[in-house]
């Protein structure tokens, strides 16, 4: 029976004849299937992975087939090797048999909110900002009622944290009768909820994201409702009052704030905030400029998670969640951009051309969402009908409005197509935009588009070299290494606080700032070079980082690049914000670390462990150092199949502890962190550090194809084979070529996807 | 054809009939019998002019040019002379008027300089609309969805103390909602963007399915769940908008009312109809409503008057043009005031006989006696329906009669039995006798 099954499947067997085939069929099959797909009861999972032929033929020969070790070794065990990785096991392989197709996608909520902001902002004009840090002050001698009797002076603060009692550069300044404004543009680096907060003893009024356009109603001119309102005092106690904003990574918008102090003893202003993640603190000066941005429409409905199944976010399934989220969503940007049109659309509630204006900004707001010109059948669903069955034109643009933004052609970007059902110039400034901003296509893209200069390799290399400097850039390329990283779900670094007394939150919120400027550093440097990630032997550190990490201490409470007294520190790999995030609320976890590190930064291919066991730190003696805890828990073979690599990893960095500081004891035992690490090509090499951990990262195409992979999935966020597999081929190339150039690899990415 | 948004109106599609804002609580809250009692608090601004105000002794509000306007409910109105803000301390009349008038209770020092006096901050005391609104709120019998509506008409968009009058405590301003549509939004959800949005969804449903035509099998399947949730979408709200309906619908605003000066007759009238609306529904017991600021400088180009109220006030008896235009703007706010009253009036009472204006005090309220003096004394007090309904009538209560005595006795009428009210000396004599 069992042979007549047999010779029946041997039969569909591609390459029959094949000595190591013949072999599989004989001696594997019945386990793991005719394409090593596994059967259940036997081996249920399937044979793929990343291992070379050499090291799954040593495998063979040590372990397999189970109930007879010897039967298949050597030569045999080899050629079955070879086999099974042309035939199923390799990515190349797999790539062959389920080939990958792109998949239309929608827009993920970040895609979605940014292309509604940019939008808007296309009819206004964006910012323009400067290379100066701070905000303006402008100083005044209050008199009675009047705020601003005599300017005093004008100058750059780089905060605000203003005390008459510190503050006498401000000459003639009358400590009892003197009122400051300030005007500048915020920078949020990621997007999120951002608080804010007052704290003084005087009076203060915050503007952030308003209108400056002040408005005559009830008989005065005045400014938009403040954000934040404490202008009357109460006998000169100190107060605070916060608000709070959801704000878009990379979009700057304004500030403006206003403060006075008249016939008072104390007078002071401090503003703060608290970014996503972050804790409260002043205002960072690198995120300020002096110059004023327009105010951005930024859509704050919630919208579910996307799907990130396979490791990178994308709008690859649509659920009911979803659909109400666009559609309140599609409520609440219509209603903002109506209660702004007279400036976007450039009327007035007296324009006699009112409603044809209306009508034309409606038109004008489809074709840049679309992102191509209308056709004659959009044009009359989405603007002509609308406006012909509502005489009443503010309800006829607002239905318009929503009907865009929920719109297929708003909403799934892969749609943008030409008449004849490819892709054109259009196609591409999209793609472009969508790919490197998360966005829609700006003004230069769109006249690039029309004027059919798209099809050369050159203006799409100009227009990308133009778009990186763009902060959306900067800011999907952030999202991306926090991705890369597995930064963005870790939230709770606390660590027991008896065993570091002085680690608290605000420790974290600083070497998080540390980690993003090392980040930025390494990306936005002329040599933008991916192994710098790895190298540094630098940290970024102030104050009271530097204390904690017994660094000399900076000039300055600003964060500066400075060596630590161990000088044993390899980029990312020590950096103490990942080396805490994978760590104990107690005491290091080599395998946290060794999972990770291997698994992201390294390339390696890890299956889930077999059976899940828990560290518990009660089940050991003691006195045993962590590697020894580590090495007891995972002796078993079945768990050495990946510990092998994830163990000497996770020993490698024991020389930092939970906070990632450095040391050399642990329970009074000198640490050990030398070990035998398999390469991939299954060869033996020491690892005893963070510079060796450098040198694989640096020298493995396996690390650095990992890198490129999510990288790749995170900007086009198509698997990378639906592109061929020689692309991660290529692609590894120029990256190897340019000397690991990060920019040049992203524009590379963006300019070798676009539809064709 | 009958369009998506026609049907819709016909199935009467109005409030929470978009089942995908969740959240809303349900509309008309209480549910209890017996009788209601409500108050609303109406303030307008700079004083008045006393010899065209005060009516005789008989009380016949046809006498007076100002209160004419009310004269429909003379039988349900009382007017009541000799009562004074003497609260004093720090801050000009004006602010000191405004943020009294509610809480009589003395403004915090501070950073705010008027026109006299210590620069000032805050009231120190809750006022009396919210006094009354919390011990209603403590019961069930009482307790509302809202409790309190603060509403405002063309009050400009600042705080300080010549713009609050209500307080919810010690420097606890509460800021009156200004614009209608936001006031709508507040009462009954976006129900305006839901509509709208309702009325798109047939358009949607048609360009999915022509779009997903040319599509590949596997990319079609996307936009058909796509398709199922629009139409999932549309099902629910024909499902919803067949259920319930409120007992008073909610007011249909005219969408195109901007909020800039020279609409405020308009937008004044939008905003009395929603507290009446709110009211009708339960929503609220206490209210008030708010016309401009005290100093307001509002160009009341409706009445042909082009300088601001403010500057007005201050010309002396002896400039007849400017008191001819005082007497208009003041004749208009008691036009909005018979507005309101007669709303209330046409709206049947729910459970009991009568309508809502015999279970509704309307207070009208000045900061200051009169403009260009800038006294706090004989503030014009008018009070029409509820409790008026039984003491109608022309009042002269005293000379310099604390008006803390005043807002005790309103309390007092109401149901809560507090025995003193803001600084407490000035409630030593206890509550008001006006009958």
């Amino acid at each position: 029976m069992r042979l007549w099954l047999l010779l029946g499947l041997l039969a569909t067997l591609p390459a029959f004849g094949d000595r190591g085939a013949e072999i599989y069929a004989k001696h594997c099959l019945s386990c793991h299937g005719d394409k090593g797909q596994g059967v259940s009861d036997e081996y249920d999972e399937s044979l793929v992975g990343t291992k070379s032929i050499a090291s799954l033929a040593k495998y063979i020969h040590r372990t397999m087939p189970e109930e007879d070790e010897d039967a298949v070794i050597d030569k045999e065990a080899h050629l079955v090797a070879q086999y099974i990785h042309g035939a199923f096991y390799s990515p190349e392989a797999q790539a062959k048999i389920k080939p990958v197709r792109k998949d239309l996608l929608r827009r993920t909520q970040h895609q979605h909110r940014r292309a509604i902001t940019d939008i808007v902002q296309s009819f206004r004009g964006r910012a323009q900002l400067g290379t100066q840090n701070g905000l303006r002050g402008h100083y005044y001698h209050k008199e009675k009622m009047n705020d601003r009797k005599k300017e005093l002076a004008k100058r750059i603060d780089p905060r605000i944290d203003f005390n008459i009692e510190e503050d006498h550069k401000v000459k003639g300044i009358d400590s009892k009768a003197h009122a400051i404004f300030w005007t500048g543009s915020l920078l949020p680096k990621e997007s999120g909820r951002y608080s804010f907060r007052a704290t003084t003893p005087n009076g203060v009024r915050v503007f952030i994201n308003e209108m400056e356009r002040e408005k005559f109603y009830g008989g005065e001119t005045h400014r938009k409702t403040a954000f934040i309102d404490a202008w009357v005092s109460s006998a000169n106690q100190l107060r605070s009052v916060e608000a709070s904003i959801f704000l878009l990574g990379g979009h700057p918008i304004p500030i403006y704030i206003d403060f006075v102090s008249y016939k008072e003893k104390k007078s002071s202003l401090l503003i703060e905030w608290k970014p996503p993640h972050g804790k409260w603190e002043p205002i960072p000066t690198r995120v300020l400029y002096t110059e004023s941005a327009p105010t951005a429409a930024i859509i704050s409905t919630a919208f579910p998670a996307d799907d990130a199944s396979l490791g990178y976010e994308r709008g690859s399934s649509i659920s009911k969640a979803w659909k109400e989220s666009v559609a309140k969503a599609s409520i609440e940007a219509s209603r903002q951009i109506y209660n702004d049109i007279n400036v976007l659309a450039k009327t007035n509630s007296k324009d006699k051309k009112r409603n044809d204006k209306l009508k034309a900004f409606c038109f004008e707001f489809a074709t840049r969402a679309f992102a191509r010109p209308l056709s004659t059948t959009q044009k009359t669903l989405y603007i002509e009908n609308i406006f012909d069955a509502d005489k009443d034109s503010e309800t006829a643009t607002r239905r318009s409005l929503m009907l865009i933004l929920t719109s297929p052609y708003f909403l799934y970007p892969s749609l943008n197509r030409g008449d004849d059902g490819k892709p054109d110039h259009y196609t591409v400034a999209a793609h472009l935009a969508l790919s490197l901003w998360d966005s829609v296509p700006d003004k230069e893209l769109w006249e690039a588009a029309k004027e059919k200069r798209l099809g050369e390799e050159t203006e799409i290399n100009n227009q990308l070299s133009r778009m990186m400097t763009d902060f959306r850039t900067k800011a999907k390329t952030r999202s991306f290494f926090y991705h890369w990283l597995s930064l963005s779900e870790k939230e709770d670094l606390e660590k027991d606080p008896e065993l570091f007394p002085d680690f608290d939150q605000r420790m974290v919120a600083d070497l998080r700032t540390s980690l993003d400027l090392f980040i930025e550093n390494v990306i936005w440097s002329e040599q933008s070079d991916y192994r710098k990630l790895f190298t540094e032997d630098k940290i970024y550190l102030n104050k009271r980082l530097a204390k904690f990490y017994s660094a000399p201490a900076p000039a300055q409470n600003d964060f500066k690049l400075l060596l630590t007294p161990d000088k044993k520190r390899a980029g990312l790999f020590t950096h103490p914000y990942i080396l805490t995030a994978f760590s104990y609320h107690k005491q290091t976890s080599p395998i946290h670390r060794g999972v990770y590190l291997s698994r992201n930064i390294l390339g390696r291919f890890l299956k889930p462990p077999p059976n899940a066991i828990e560290f518990k730190d009660t089940d050991f003696k003691p006195n045993l150092t962590m590697r020894e805890k580590v090495t007891h828990l995972t002796k078993n073979e079945n768990c050495m199949a990946c510990h092998s690599i994830i163990n000497p990893i996770g020993f490698s960095l024991e020389n930092y502890d939970a906070t990632g500081r450095f040391r050399t004891h642990e329970k009074n035992k000198p640490i050990n962190t030398i070990s035998e690490y398999p390469t991939p090509e299954d060869s033996m090499v020491k690892i005893s550090g963070p510079d060796d951990l450098a040198r694989l990262a640096v020298e493995s195409p396996e690390a650095h194809r990992a890198f490129l992979k999510h990288l790749f999935h995170h900007l086009i966020q198509q698997p990378i084979n639906a592109y061929g597999f020689k692309t991660m081929n290529s692609l590894h190339k120029t990256f190897v070529d340019s000397n690991f150039h990060i920019r040049d690899i992203i524009v590379t990415m963006a300019r070798e996807t676009v539809p064709r | 054809m009958t369009s998506r948004r026609h049907f819709l109106r016909e199935l009467g599609i109005t409030t929470g009939a978009l089942p995908f804002l969740t959240g809303l609580q349900s509309f008309g809250a209480s549910t209890t019998s017996g009788k209601r009692q409500r108050l609303i608090f109406m303030f307008s601004p700079n004083g008045t002019l006393p010899a065209k105000f005060w009516p005789g002794k008989n009380g016949d509000l046809s006498q007076s040019s100002i209160l004419a306007p009310l004269a429909p409910f003379q039988d349900q109105t009382a007017v009541l002379k000799g009562i004074s803000n003497r609260v004093g301390g720090d801050g000009d009349s004006h602010m000191r008027g405004m943020s009294c008038l509610l809480t009589g209770a003395r403004l915090h020092p501070g950073n705010i300089q008027g026109g006299g006096g210590p620069p000032a901050g805050w009231a120190s005391g809750i006022s009396i609309d919210q006094e009354i609104k919390n011990f209603f709120q403590k019961n069930d019998s009482t307790r509302t969805r809202y409790g309190s509506l603060e509403i405002g008409v063309a009050v400009p968009d600042r705080a300080d103390p010549w713009t609050r009058m209500c307080y919810a405590g010690s420097n606890r301003p509460l800021a009156p909602l200004n614009d209608p549509y936001q006031m709508l939004d507040k009462l009954y959800g976006q129900t305006q963007g839901r509509k709208t949005y309702a009325s798109i969804l047939d358009s949607l449903g048609s360009d999915l399915k022509r779009v997903s035509k040319n599509l590949s099998v596997e990319d079609r399947s996307l936009l058909e769940q796509h398709m199922t949730l629009v139409e999932e979408m549309e099902r629910e709200i024909s499902a919803t908008a067949q259920a319930g309906e409120l007992a008073h619908p909610e007011p249909e605003l005219d969408p195109n009312i901007e909020l800039v000066n020279d609409n405020t007759p308009q937008l004044a009238r939008m905003q009395i109809d929603l507290l009446v609306n709110a009211m009708a529904n339960d929503m609220a017991r206490i209210g008030s409503l708010q016309f401009m600021r005290s100093v307001g400088q509002a160009r009341m180009r409706w009445l042909d008057i082009n300088e601001g109220h403010h500057s007005l006030s201050h010309e002396p008896d002896k400039n007849e043009g400017a008191q001819n235009k005082l007497e208009k703007i003041n004749i208009w706010f008691a036009e909005q005031l018979a507005y309101l009253a007669e709303n209330l009036k046409n709206t049947p009472e729910v459970g009991q006989p009568g309508n809502m204006l015999d279970y509704t005090t309307i207070v009208w309220v000045n900061e200051l006696g009169k403009g260009n003096s800038h006294t706090l004394d004989d503030l014009p007090i008018v009070i029409v329906g509820g409790e008026a309904t039984k003491n109608s009538g022309f009042h002269h209560v005293g000379t310099k009669i604390p008006h803390n005595r005043f807002l005790l006795t309103l309390a007092n009428a109401l149901g809560h039995n507090i025995k003193s009210f803001g600084e407490q000396k000035w409630c030593a004599e206890g509550a008001l006798n006006w009958s």
